[in-house]
């Protein structure tokens, strides 16, 4: 049934191509012929057929054929193949096999005689008498050209990696000997193929021209295996795989080399913790400073931890008042004002008062010009009092000496401001006056710049400059120009020259800047730059001063810590900074009193609201 | 008096000057040209397998059986080229040149055919044989000038030029036309590209064989 059906349809390819001019008798010769034999023979056996035809270099080739289930006709003589080759449009003749080959089976060899390029070959193969058609081939020698593999693969390193785990090779190889690539004949291109030899895949390359090839990345210490076949161009029938290369390249682990590495790294450790360890045992300051320095603990200027851990709220409100940043009182509006803030330098800075000094021409030649303190938190220093006493004025005459360009207020060489002529509330420093007489003289003199600071430098570093206030508040002013300064000064200039036991350094700072209520930035600086080399002239003072000076500031700074409640509507508050009016002759400045009086009375001392910058500036 | 017949050539009988300037441009090696042609060669080979395979693919298997036309029937298989390597080698540079360029000058005419053929093909592959086949025109002919060329420099006397005669003719064009069918016209393509598959393989050949010939001082070429 079946093979009626396919006989069926081929009678019917027949005929409709038959219609056509395209199909000749000989196709249809062949055609009846696989008829034939299909009807005769039962389909279910496997008929004696052609294999492979195959040509290694496109110079000679081979077919072969097996028999199939028809083993009876195994043995030479057999099965016979006859081919023909079609040259010019001539049919050419029916050839038997040139060479059956006697050592293999099934072989029909062609050599270089009977081999044609470009010619359509037939093959045929048919029984012993000729009757029985078995199968048939038709090609070109060019299309069944598989070539032999590649020989002679051999490798060389090119490089092992520096961490000795990767390496690169250049493999090299020959085409097949049989092919002709040298002349042209054929044009081969290979595919390179490796892997590990436990890996289950092979890596395949990019096809190659050339007959070597560079493999980088292999691991050290692993064996890799490499084959490579090849094609002809253009073409896609791969060769068989050459033989298997393998490669191996040997990287010794040295273990020696991590062993004092790790060494080093746990020697090295011990020895800074040791280090440290001594360090911190042995309290050696300068060593911790040096090593571990101390970390900034936040704090407020002026307001020292203990008091905060004490709770004396009485104290802290003093002092965060006359820091003039908690005045609840009055209204906080006007915090941020902004100032023109006089050159304030670093007293380390030789040129400080070079600076001031050119300021001070300056202010001379524009005296119209008003200049007003800018009030920033680095403390420079001012003249205030916590304790405000009568006054009528609020103008103090500020002498700025050269050379002691932060200290806006007159100060003396000892650091504290001269009242020559002052009756003051409390007794002032009877030292001041002859060196206030000093300083005037100094003051008036513009081309005195360095004398006095080094001066004042010196007598600062060893003499109560620690132990002053640097906010005072001015009471008076004489009409020499001195300005009288409020009573709680005094003490700090008695007790400089007494000493005292040392006492621990952090302490002291700590304590040294809460009774002053202020520290100036340079203050502060010298505090942690000298703390080793003066703590102990500087120390005993302070906290003598500070501890006698505590109980009168605080007895002082009560009152006027209360007298500021009460008297707030009464009395004009101090107000510790002003607007400079101008410098007069003698390079002091002149203030401002009476706008920033008339002003605004509950204007938190020591900032200007724009608005009244505005009214105090001409 | 006798006429003195002057010997001397006349001036402009002397070796031609080459037209480009003193110096200014460097002839091309006949090395190159045949490196440029064997590029060319190997794509028409390339693009006309490409193409077979297009077309084979979509065909029944056993329709491929009765496609088999034997190339003899190939216009081209008149020429009297060489069929094995033996043959090749003993022919001159110059003779194989002359062979390419006939081949090529024969296949003018049928590739238009093909690109005309492939654009109303049916076959769901038509558009790639379209590029194809318009590519494996242009650079046929495009070959076929630079043989020309190449022919040029190696026989500047012509004395290897062949008459256009034996071109061979191709008439399977315009017959098949007429009252055609689609089966005949896919098996009129199919042949076609074969015959032409197997001749750009020939010309291919050919070509690198003469490269490989001119190179002989850079074997490695090869």
């Amino acid at each position: 049934m079946a093979t009626q059906w396919i006989f069926l349809w081929l009678i019917s390819c027949i005929g409709c191509l038959a219609a056509d001019e395209v199909i000749t008798i000989k196709d249809a010769d062949k055609l009846l012929n696989v008829i034939n034999f299909t009807t005769n023979i039962p389909s279910s056996q496997k008929l004696p057929h052609f294999t492979t035809c195959r040509s290694p270099e496109q110079e000679t080739f081979s077919c072969w054929w097996s028999v199939g289930d028809y083993t009876n006709l195994t043995g030479p003589g057999m099965l016979r193949v006859f081919y023909k080759r079609s040259f010019k449009n001539t049919g050419g003749e029916w050839n038997e096999c040139p060479d059956y080959r006697v050592g293999t089976e099934n072989e029909c060899y062609f050599n270089t005689t009977y081999t044609s390029i470009w010619v359509p070959y037939n093959l045929e193969l048919r029984s012993e008498n000729k009757d029985v058609l078995y199968d048939e081939r038709s090609f070109n020698v060019e299309d069944i050209v598989i070539p032999d593999p590649p020989v002679n693969l051999n490798w060389t390193l090119l490089n092992t990696s520096q961490t000795g785990l990767h390496y690169d090779i250049l493999l090299r190889w020959e085409a097949p000997p049989t092919a002709d690539v040298a002349k042209g004949w054929i044009t081969l291109i290979y595919e390179v193929q490796y892997r590990a030899v436990n890996d289950t895949e092979w890596k395949v390359m990019e096809h190659e021209k050339e007959t070597y090839l560079s493999i980088y990345g292999l691991k050290t210490n692993t064996i890799y295996e490499i084959r490579i076949r090849c094609l002809q161009l253009n073409f896609d029938k791969f060769s068989r795989f050459s033989d298997i290369v393998y490669v191996y390249n040997f990287v010794p682990v040295t273990k020696e080399s991590t062993f004092p590495v790790a060494f080093v790294l746990i020697f090295i450790v011990v020895g800074v913790a040791i280090v440290l360890m001594l360090i911190i045992f042995t309290r050696q300051h300068r060593l911790m400073m040096l090593l571990l320095p101390p970390v900034p603990i936040p704090k407020i200027k002026g307001i020292d931890p203990e008091l905060l851990k004490k709770g004396k709220l009485d104290e802290l409100n003093s002092i965060l008042s006359n820091q003039q940043t908690y005045k609840t009182e009055f209204t906080n509006d006007d915090l941020w004002v902004e100032f023109i803030e006089l050159d304030i330098d670093d007293p380390d800075e030789k040129l400080g008062h070079s600076d001031t000094h050119r300021l001070l021409s300056l202010e001379h030649l524009k005296s119209g010009k008003s200049l007003s303190m800018k009030d920033d938190d680095s403390g420079r220093a001012s003249c205030y009092e916590p304790e405000i006493p009568e006054m009528d004025s609020l103008a103090f005459n500020v002498n700025l000496m050269e050379g002691n360009p932060e200290k806006a207020c007159v100060l003396n060489s000892e650091g504290t401001v001269p009242n020559p002529d002052l009756s003051s509330p409390n007794a002032t420093q009877p030292k001041a006056e002859p060196e206030k007489a000093k300083i005037e003289s100094s003051g008036s003199e513009e081309n005195m710049p360095v004398r006095p600071y080094p001066l004042i430098q010196t007598q600062m570093s060893n003499q109560s400059w620690a132990n002053m206030d640097f906010y005072a508040q001015v009471s008076d002013i004489t009409p020499a120009g001195g300005v009288l300064l409020s009573p709680g000064q005094q003490c700090k200039s008695e007790k400089t020259p007494e000493k005292e036991k040392p006492d621990e350094a952090k302490k002291y700072q700590f304590a040294m800047t809460s009774d002053s209520a202020y520290t100036s930035e340079i203050d502060a600086k010298k505090l942690s730059a000298i703390p080793t080399t003066n703590e102990n002239d500087q120390n005993p003072e302070k906290d003598l001063s500070s501890a006698n000076c505590i109980s009168t500031e605080n007895q002082s700074e009560e009152s006027p810590y209360t007298t500021n409640e009460t008297t707030v509507i009464t009395m004009p508050p101090v107000s510790d900074y002003t607007s400079v009016h101008m410098v007069d002759s003698q390079h002091s400045l002149l203030l401002n009193p009476t706008a920033v009086q008339t002003k605004d009375m509950s204007m938190q001392v020591g900032y200007l609201t724009p608005d009244q910058m505005s009214s105090i500036m001409p | 008096m006798t006429m003195l017949v002057t010997s001397m050539p006349p001036h402009w009988v002397t070796s031609p000057q080459p037209l480009c300037g003193a110096g200014s441009c460097q002839p091309i090696l006949v090395t190159d040209l045949l490196d440029r042609a064997a590029k060319v060669s190997h794509r028409l080979h390339a693009l006309s397998t490409a193409a077979s395979n297009d077309l084979n693919n979509h065909f029944a298997p056993a329709l491929k059986l009765v496609m088999m036309r034997p190339l003899s029937l190939c216009h081209t298989s008149s020429l009297n080229t060489p069929e094995d390597k033996e043959q090749v080698l003993q022919l001159s540079q110059e003779d194989l040149l002359t062979m390419v360029a006939l081949l090529l000058k024969s296949w003018g005419t049928p590739l238009l055919y093909l690109v005309k053929e492939a654009q109303e093909l049916p076959h769901p592959a038509n558009d790639a044989l379209l590029w194809k086949m318009a590519e494996l025109s242009q650079q046929t002919e495009n070959l076929a000038r630079g043989i020309d060329k190449i022919l040029n420099k190696l026989d500047p006397t012509g004395f290897h030029s062949f008459s256009n005669d034996l071109i061979s003719p191709w008439s399977g064009g315009p017959g098949l036309e007429m009252g055609s069918d689609k089966k005949s016209h896919l098996l009129n393509f199919h042949f076609l590209l074969s015959c032409f598959r197997r001749d750009s393989n020939k010309i291919d050949s050919f070509v690198k064989l003469l490269r490989c010939r001119a190179t002989k001082m850079h074997p490695e070429s090869c």
